[in-house]
């Protein structure tokens, strides 16, 4: 009797004493996983800038950058990189950012007839989704002087855009262009697509690159 | 109004367990002594209930995190853990007693994988390496009343109810974000401790060993529910789950075995 007394009393306090050692050193215990981001079903193939005059919105600059081989298999296709802006003007402009991997190429966005509420059903319009995450997006814009007076002293850019950071910072994909009531001039626009997820600050260094192009601008 | 009702309710009880006591008595023909208190420990399973072990990451339009959604507000990624402590009662009736018991519960993160993801989604980014640290700690230290019903000289069934302070702390989650190759910086859930009310009620059957040592199986419920001021540091947008706040009932149930020490045989 003593001994299955003896026996019990151990057994069980050895359980109690299991749990609490298994409490104990389970507190500092850190457990950590690592998600990779899926595979993406969209890619971003083509930039467009449509800039509209405000004193004449039937004046419609539009300008594509396009690079349907995002692998970099193929250079990207400038032949409308372009854009030709008056002089002491003030455009309203937007940026655009679509998919046309599977877009053939007589449907593809072209500055003539850009619309775009009115895309193939074969381009994915991907400003959508980056207009829901403006939060971690910024678009930075550098200038590079080239003919007349250069364009960093004939074009002035505002970004006209806010997130929902607190307090609101900048976005860009909705902008005003001011040219000046100078001299003729021409350089180059570097767009920058920023992705800052919990580092944007309104500046344009943090984070990694969505898209990084160029176009051709006039001013005359 | 509420202590006159439970002394009511413990009176009530003393003299029911002594009118049975004193039939078991009766029918009993041994010598069998019935100790006066206990002082144990105890020690076992906890399984966390409720909202605070949802692992709820519903996110909208772009994987925005839904800062409205209640399942989300809710949700505590809490998982199962273990629990012990130490207890003692002293019976001033028969069978009626006061006493309590200070307990440690730990808790580990339940669906880790899912809040990562989560993040991820919110993010848009390479890579989320999500570091969960410290689970949920709690503490209680409770008072109340200790009933028992003995069945025969050994065996007998008890119960308790018991209130008090209870302190609780939440796990720290860590989010470490990869885009393009470019480390975004890692922001942090703190820990965060809150006391409150706590309660608990319990049953379990006791078996007397010998005159000074007893064994027991219990099966314990517990809930409180402290409000968190949770820290969130390096966090500089609110797209992916963001809580500050947090006020939900922290509710478990236990099954624990003890060993008692009992005190002053007559």
């Amino acid at each position: 009797m003593k001994k299955k007394t003896f026996y019990l009393t151990t057994g069980t306090a050895i359980i109690a004493f299991a749990g609490m050692l298994f409490t104990a050193s389970s507190c500092n215990k850190s457990e950590q996983v690592v998600t990779p981001h899926p595979p993406a079903n969209e890619f971003l193939t083509t930039v467009v800038m449509q800039c509209i005059n405000n004193n004449a919105p039937h004046d419609t600059e539009t300008c594509i950058w396009r690079d349907l081989t995002p692998s970099g298999t193929n250079p990207p296709d400038t032949s409308e990189a372009y854009l030709n802006l008056a002089r002491n003007t003030t455009y309203a402009v937007k940026l655009y950012a679509l998919d046309e991997t599977k877009t053939s190429t007589a449907m593809l966005a072209d500055t003539n007839h850009f619309n775009i509420n009115n895309l193939p059903s074969t381009t994915v319009d991907v400003q959508i989704e980056l207009e829901q995450r403006i939060n971690y997006h910024l678009i930075c814009f550098t200038l590079t002087q080239g003919t007349g007076v250069g364009l960093v002293n004939d074009l002035n850019i505002v970004r006209d855009d806010y997130d929902n950071n607190n307090p609101p910072l900048q976005v860009g994909f909705v902008d005003t262009f001011t040219t000046l009531n100078t001299a003729v001039s021409g350089g180059r626009m570097e767009v920058v697509q920023h992705h800052q997820p919990n580092v944007k600050n309104g500046s344009c260094e943090p984070g990694s690159i969505d898209y990084d192009v160029f176009f051709n601008v006039n001013v005359r | 109004m509420k202590k006159l009702s439970i002394i009511i309710l413990a009176l009530t009880l003393c003299i029911g367990a002594n009118a049975q006591d004193a039939s078991i008595s009766s029918k009993s023909a041994d010598n069998s002594t019935t100790s006066n208190g206990f002082i144990g420990l105890l020690g076992g399973y906890s399984i966390s209930m409720g909202n605070w072990t949802h692992t709820s990451y519903i996110t909208g339009d772009a994987g925005k995190w839904l800062s409205d959604n209640p399942d989300n507000l809710s949700a505590g990624f809490a998982g199962n853990g273990s629990t012990f402590g130490i207890e003692g009662a002293w019976y001033f009736c028969k069978n009626v007693g006061i006493g309590g018991l200070v307990s440690y519960s730990h808790y580990s993160f339940n669906g880790l994988d899912s809040i990562s993801a989560g993040y991820d989604k919110s993010f848009d980014v390479d890579q989320i390496t999500t570091t969960v640290s410290g689970g949920y700690d709690i503490v209680n230290f409770l008072t109340g009343l200790y009933l028992r019903f003995p069945c025969s000289d050994k065996l007998a069934v008890t119960a308790k109810l018991l209130g008090g302070f209870t302190s609780a702390t939440t796990p720290q989650i860590a989010v470490a974000v990869e885009d393009g190759g470019v480390e975004d910086g890692t922001f942090t859930q703190q820990r965060c401790t809150a006391n409150s009310f706590g309660y608990m009620a319990g049953l379990g059957v006791s078996y007397k060993l010998n005159n000074w040592l007893g064994l027991n199986l219990q099966g314990i419920y517990a809930s409180s529910e402290p409000d968190f001021m949770i820290d969130n540091t390096n966090r500089n947008n609110s797209i992916g789950r963001l809580i500050t706040e947090y006020k939900q009932p922290l509710t478990n149930f236990n099954i624990c075995l003890g060993v008692t020490y009992l005190i002053g045989n007559k």
